[in-house]
């Protein structure tokens, strides 16, 4: 019985009924996401949080989604797993380099399995909140005091881009309980401090005679480094891997 | 280089272009290629030139898919005649004049370089992208003519895994740009669910390498229908969002309402603040 289990988990077949599911899941989302603006509010809370504020019938592809990725990822388990003992066992047969090349597939799915745990880290864990970017406005995570001191806009000096605005910036007065220090921030310039990011972002449309509302997101995300992480390497080994296997399928020569 | 200067390029570069599938037509391959490689330097410079279009050096729009995906497929098309793939390359005015016809006959609204734009990962990220989608649409067009003339190239292969490089790193960039702006490498948003359903597509092609039930036509099926795909979702819907013809110039209203990501990405409408004091002073 777990051996029946084991080898469907780890067929290449469920890898492609998985994939193409996940396609479809996907696209549909993308309309529910377009279509009603309460899975914005994701973006702005944890998974568990939201959900206990929105569950409704229109949630199902968020389920189906996560279903089909913790079947992936179980899928993804088992063939690496299968592929590793495989190559373990011929190690002694094959060239050190080409041994590192039939291996860095695994490690591909390897690094895959970090993204999608990583996200499962930023979804479920860490924390989330949104500071509206007025002056005197001021947040408290446990200890920790955030408030805005002074904001500032700047525009373009070129004559076709008059009136473009060009920066936001923001000075923020961070107290931690023993120490007071203030800091700026800037929109693609967050900040980092006692673990936690803090982002400059626009709340609103800007207005004919108004300047945009800003705000700041404070951020905790454990699943951060995993996923930039195992980004990095699955797409460098691409880089590397699929021009030297051509090269080996075609008797070394370029083709 | 005027904004004029660089459009009269692209015009000459779209002529150069229409001969190329003329003469292709007329089974001169040779000299299609010569008109493709002409249109490709004609657009280089044109898309150089529009990095000054606002006055200031910008590569906002620059890569903007109804811009950049024809230099993208020319570019294709030249690394095929480097490969001594003459037909091919020539087969690819196919691709290459209808893309840049649709840009002169439904002309794109480039928004001023915005707060959010002003990073190398905003750039590189359409940059990668716009050239993953050319690859896909190039393997779909390969894949067809594989169906069709039964030969048995695998350049369509090739094509669709070039692709899926192209839009592995397209995602890492673009995460970082998103992490840093919007601090989340993932959005709820369509834009990104989009992306994550086109990457999935084409990692469940890489995977039919290793299902024996797959042989190469079956696999250009998948590469004709992944193409279709990114042509509706990757390429038309994305290059709608910026047609002036479907986008006319928006009165702001007040600025309680949550902004679009086109709209934060491109940061304030042009000449939307028209306060003297505020545009003088800059702080509220």
């Amino acid at each position: 019985m777990i051996k029946r289990l084991w080898t469907a988990m780890a067929s290449i077949r469920l890898t492609l009924w998985l994939l193409v599911l996940l396609t479809v899941n996907l696209f549909i989302g993308s309309f529910y996401a377009k279509a009603m603006p309460v899975f914005g509010k994701l973006n702005a809370q944890l998974f568990p949080s939201w959900l206990m504020a929105h569950n409704t019938g229109h949630n199902w592809w968020i389920f189906t989604l996560f279903g089909l990725l913790f079947l992936l990822a179980m899928n993804t388990a088992a063939c690496t797993l299968e592929r590793l003992s495989f190559l373990m066992r011929r190690r002694g047969q094959h060239r050190r380099t080409i041994f590192t090349l039939l291996l860095a597939p695994s490690i591909m799915h390897l690094c895959f399995l970090f993204i999608i745990g990583g996200h499962a880290l930023t979804e479920f864990t860490g924390s989330k909140q949104r500071l509206p970017a007025e002056v005197g406005e001021q947040v408290s995570i446990e200890d920790l005091r955030i408030t805005l001191l002074d904001r500032h806009y700047d525009y373009w000096q070129a004559p076709l881009l008059e009136g473009v605005m060009q920066q936001c910036t923001a000075i923020l007065q961070l107290e931690n309980g023993t120490s007071v220090e203030q800091r700026e921030i800037a929109i693609l310039e967050p900040i980092f401090w006692q673990g936690y990011t803090l982002h400059l972002g626009m709340a609103g449309k800007p207005g004919v005679d108004t300047l945009p509302p800003l705000q700041i997101t404070v951020k905790k995300d454990p699943g951060l480094l995993p996923i930039l992480f195992g980004n990095t390497v699955l797409c460098l080994l691409m880089l590397w891997y699929f021009p030297q296997i051509r090269k080996i399928r075609n008797g070394g020569q370029k083709p | 280089m005027t904004v004029t200067t660089s459009s009269m390029l692209f015009n000459a570069a779209a002529g150069f272009y229409a001969g190329s599938l003329l003469l292709y037509l007329l089974k001169r391959y040779r000299l299609s290629c010569w008109l493709l490689g002409t249109g490709f330097v004609f657009q280089t410079a044109s898309l150089i030139g529009r990095c000054w279009r606002w006055g200031v050096f910008s590569l906002d729009g620059v890569f903007n898919g109804a811009l950049f995906l024809p230099w993208c497929l020319a570019l294709l098309a030249l690394l095929f005649l480097l490969r001594g793939r003459q037909q091919g390359a020539a087969s690819m005015s196919w691709l290459v004049t209808p893309a840049i016809l649709i840009t002169l006959a439904l002309p794109v609204q480039i928004p001023p370089p915005g707060p959010f734009t002003a990073t190398w990962s905003s750039p590189m990220f359409f940059f990668l992208e716009v050239l993953a989608v050319a690859c896909f649409l190039a393997g779909g067009w390969f894949a067809w003519r594989h169906l069709r003339i039964r030969d048995k190239d695998p350049l369509f292969n090739h094509l669709a895994i070039w692709g899926f490089i192209f839009y592995s790193l397209a995602q890492v960039v673009g995460a970082i740009w998103s992490y840093l702006g919007w601090g989340a490498a993932f959005h709820w948003g369509e834009r990104h669910l989009q992306s994550a359903a086109i990457w999935c597509l084409y990692c469940g092609y890489l995977h039919t390498h290793f299902d024996r039930s797959f042989d190469l036509r079956k696999k250009a099926r998948w590469a004709l229908s992944g193409a279709l795909v990114v042509l509706v979702v990757a390429y038309a819907l994305q290059v709608a969002a910026h047609l002036t013809v479907l986008n006319p110039a928006k009165t702001p209203t007040d600025g309680t309402s949550q902004v679009t990501a086109a709209q934060q990405v491109h940061g304030a409408v042009p000449n939307a603040c028209r306060n003297p004091k505020l545009l003088e002073d800059g702080d509220d």
